[in-house]
């Protein structure tokens, strides 16, 4: 991802009454990436957000936008726009008004804003309800609206607060695929908050997992999904099966056995495997391999329609693994009953070691 | 149970409005004293208007009223304002000062302000008791309630709107004058409602910070009863009375309109 | 504010917004007070102002039975004008909120209220002087005329008239936002009618009666209008007491030492009222 850094945290430390909100942040944004920030409520992602807008000022610590250190500078004169995550529309201005706002503060002449507004909205796919005041507005349409406003005045950086959160399934899938391409059509620098996992895979271009105020890892999604740094991050992200492993000549120790990795273990950690990454075989027949084969019983069955979810059970330790739902007549699809007994092969290069 | 309360009810009402319908009524009595009616006559109302006094006396409680709620708005507004968005240095001090007109008697904030202008005339040099001073005084009471008002409106505001306005290049003025105060606008028009009545009302304060010449309407009212109560009197309050009440309905009808 | 800014724009902002207004009260409510405060410690001078020596000597003078009873009728007008107020105004509120056209009743309540003050405390001495309706309508009956005014019934009477909507309000609002489950439910458990308003609905009312209550009690006490009409120099109250020491009386160190202490009296009550009730008393003014 080649591309100047436009954005920079160094050491940004935030705190509320006696609550640390962010505990010394470092970070770094590059010019036209789609960036998320992920993490669960209270993980600080909104505030980091909150500081990069200017609506609140870091107890300690920097930040640089575009090179220009952003201590005392009011959100006004940043080259950074923000959608709200219940969209502040003001209601008491049409949808033009609102997305004219920020070029009227500016003191553009009538006809360019005319023009420039015209522009927003056929990028947000609403040309024709500049009249219509916010309360008229479906939430699909409000959200356009706020992305519209903010986008109209080209900012650098834009910053998006879980701005898909309030919709329902449906509209947010496709408001996902429609930001991501607007994105890609304009080049501007996106940082996108959410708690939603999937949104930040298929969004974005890198992702950055927060807890408690604490980068955890930043990288793209396949590097933070197949190769999480610890066990916060392969649980947040996506399901995964933890077990407890001690070093062995083979690879490592573990409650199912040993089990061979690609590099033996050094010392104490968890193992972490992706349900996918399990696959399984009927007792009897074509099992590739003799080792990191686990024998267990099918304890419940969950169907999601794209896949099947096997709840498998190995003397004490549980394992969740995935198929997909193929059609029976595939080579190598399976379909397992309650109850039934099979085998579940760990391939060794999806064990990924974790510590802490 | 149900018609013991309806009959309460109906009495409290009657007692509320029967000194009113008293007035009402004498102000077209011909006789001066006395309450048997006599016969009906608007001489009472001749009398009033031929009095250039009491228009002069109307026209200052109008001045006086309009322009201390011009200024106590703009203060209270402004002032609440203040007070919900910043944090600063004797904010809670300030706080607890805003309560005080509202909560003590207007005996004891007229003779204040009375304590005020005597100690300024003695180091200023002035004012002199007019209705300079009447209006400063009802400033004075009117700034807290506007601030409250506006205040608690501010709060339901959602600053997440001021925050967007910041957000789009809105510098501090813009923000107020585009997004704050169109939105705080029912507040401000209430507070500015709420003063407007407290002044044209006020007697104690006035009554203590009005000089010579400074006379309003229920100054008026209130040496005309001290001196005895003459039909002239019922005549005007009757005049008051509608006029009030012309209003109220009218605010309210509004209201209703509304919804 | 968290917002960035420089020091000097926050400095600015808070200056523009906070600073009139702020300022205003410093000068016209804080400094004043202060002032009432500083004068009650002075003397009488021989025109009636200011002069020293300092002392407590005006304090002293407080305790003078004349003057301690001015007090107590004050407080007597206070705590009756409450309770009638209480007893007339509470089964009204009741009324009220559970009337179809209660925003129709609520606006008939107001508007008496709404109009000039005086002309309500005048329109009591016109129906109970001598020649009033009142004692035209008991004529009609053969009764003999009665002193109702000036008197110590008619100011009471007229506090009640002018301060009962004040009562009322804030327990209209506590009515409105009852819970009438818990009455239903205290008769599913067996409490017959009178028990069981008592126990579930009269509690619920409490922060209405309070502040309803305070609301009254401290103008009431406060008055010297109502007072100075209708009891014509009969009746004297706090309020007349100060208003005479600044009037005819001539003596302003000692009207402020009594100023003081009916504004200590005042706070002492509202501070008993917020450790009982909390501070949400003072809102339902507006």
């Amino acid at each position: 991802m080649a591309g100047e850094v436009l954005v920079r945290l160094l050491g940004v430390r935030k705190g509320f009454g006696g609550v640390v909100a962010l505990d010394g942040v470092d970070l770094e944004v590059r010019r036209g990436e789609f960036f998320s920030l992920l993490g669960p409520s209270g993980c600080g992602k909104t505030t980091l957000l909150r500081l990069l807008a200017g609506f609140d000022t870091p107890d300690a610590g920097r930040i640089e936008i575009a090179g220009k250190d952003m201590t005392g500078v009011p959100p006004y004169a940043r080259p950074v726009n923000t959608v709200f995550q219940n969209y502040a529309l003001f209601p008491h201005m049409t949808v033009e008004g609102n997305v004219a706002f920020g070029l009227r503060m500016k003191g553009l002449p009538a006809g360019e804003v005319r023009r420039k507004v015209a522009w927003a909205l056929e990028l947000v796919d609403l040309l024709g309800l500049e009249r219509r005041y916010p309360r008229e507005l479906s939430g699909g349409q409000k959200q356009r609206v706020a992305l519209a406003r903010a986008l109209v005045l080209e900012p650098e950086v834009l910053l998006l607060d879980e701005p898909l959160s309030a919709l329902d399934l449906k509209l947010r899938q496709e408001l996902r695929v429609e930001l991501m391409q607007l994105q890609r059509r304009l080049g501007t620098t996106f940082i996108f908050v959410t708690h939603d996992q999937e949104e930040a895979l298929v969004m974005s271009d890198r992702i950055a997992v927060m807890r408690s105020g604490r980068i955890e890892q930043v990288g793209l999604p396949d590097e933070v999904y197949e190769r999480p740094k610890n066990r916060f991050v392969a649980d947040f992200l996506g399901r995964s099966n933890f077990l407890p492993a001690r070093p062995h000549p083979l690879g490592a120790e573990t409650p199912l056995g040993p089990l061979r990795l690609r590099e033996p273990l050094a010392r104490e950690a968890h193992l972490v495997i992706r349900p996918e990454k399990i696959r399984l075989y009927p007792l009897g027949n074509g099992v590739p391999a003799r080792e990191n084969l686990v024998r267990a019983r099918v304890e419940e069955i969950v169907y999601t329609g794209a896949e099947n979810q096997y709840y498998l059970r190995a003397g004490e330790v549980r394992l969740l693994a995935y198929t997909l739902n193929q059609d029976l007549q595939e080579p190598g699809a399976e379909e397992f009953a309650y109850g039934e007994e099979v085998f579940c092969y760990l391939p060794p290069e999806n064990l990924v070691v974790v510590h802490e | 149970m149900r018609r013991l309360l309806t009959l309460h009810a109906f009495l409290v009402y009657l007692f509320l409005y029967l000194p009113i319908l008293v007035i009402v009524a004498l102000s077209f009595n011909q006789s001066r004293r006395g309450v048997r009616f006599t016969g009906f006559t608007l001489d009472w109302y001749r009398a009033l208007f031929q009095d250039p006094r009491v228009l002069e006396y109307f026209l200052n409680t109008l001045m006086v009223a309009f322009v201390s709620t011009l200024v106590a708005t703009l203060l209270g507004t402004l002032l609440a304002v203040g007070l919900v968005r910043y944090r600063f240095p004797g904010k809670g001090f300030l706080s607890y000062l805003l309560y005080i007109p509202v909560v003590v008697p207007d005996v004891v904030m007229g003779v204040s302000l009375l304590l005020l202008f005597a100690l300024a005339r003695e180091v200023l040099g002035f004012p002199r008791l007019s209705l300079l001073t009447v209006i400063l005084g009802h400033i004075t009471f009117q700034v807290a309630f506007v601030t409250l008002v506006v205040r608690s409106r501010l709060l339901l505001l959602d600053p997440a709107l001021e925050e967007a306005a910041r957000d789009l290049g809105a510098r501090g003025w813009q923000t107020f004058w585009h997004v704050t105060l169109p939105l705080a606008w029912p507040g401000v028009a209430a507070g500015a409602l709420l003063a407007l009545t407290l002044s044209l009302d006020d007697f104690v304060v006035t009554f203590f910070t009005a000089g010579p010449g400074a006379t309003t309407l229920p100054l008026y009212i209130y040496s005309s009863v001290k001196l005895g109560v003459s039909p002239k009197v019922h005549a005007l309050s009757t005049l008051i009375i509608g006029l009030s009440a012309f209003f109220l309905a009218l605010g309210y009808a509004l209201t209703r309109r509304r919804v | 504010m968290n917002e960035a800014a420089t020091p000097w724009q926050r400095a600015f902002r808070v200056l523009v917004t906070v600073g009139p207004g702020g300022l205003w009260l410093l000068v016209f409510v804080l400094l004043p007070t202060l002032l009432v405060l500083l004068a009650s410690f002075l003397t009488r001078g021989p025109y009636g102002e200011l002069t020293g020596p300092w002392g407590f000597h005006n304090y002293a003078k407080l305790f003078h039975p004349v003057y301690l009873e001015a007090f107590a009728q004050s407080l007597l007008v206070g705590v009756l004008a409450t309770s009638i107020s209480a007893l007339l105004g509470y089964p009204l509120a009741f009324y009220i909120a559970r009337h179809p056209q209660r925003d129709l009743l609520l606006f008939l309540l107001l508007l008496p209220f709404l109009t000039n003050f005086l002309i309500r405390v005048y329109a009591w001495l016109v129906l109970l002087q001598r020649e009033g309706l009142v004692n035209a309508l008991l004529g009609a009956f053969g009764l003999g005329p009665l002193v109702l005014y000036p008197s110590f019934f008619a100011v009471l009477l007229a506090t009640v008239y002018t301060f009962l909507p004040f009562f009322v309000l804030p327990v209209y609002a506590s009515v409105e936002r009852l819970d009438w489950q818990l009455l239903e439910a205290a008769y599913d458990l067996g409490a017959r009618p009178v028990r069981a308003f008592l126990h579930a609905v009269l509690p619920q009312t409490y922060p209405g009666l309070f502040a309803g209550s305070v609301l009254v009690f401290i103008p009431a006490m406060g008055t010297f209008v109502v007072a100075d009409l209708l009891g014509a120099g009969r009746v004297v109250l706090m309020g007349n007491l100060i208003q005479q020491q600044f009037g005819v009386t001539r003596d302003w160190a000692f009207g402020a030492a009594l100023s003081v202490f009916l504004m200590g009296f005042v706070l002492l009550s509202l501070y008993l009222y917020a450790r009982l009730q909390g501070e949400r008393g003072l809102k339902d003014l507006v």
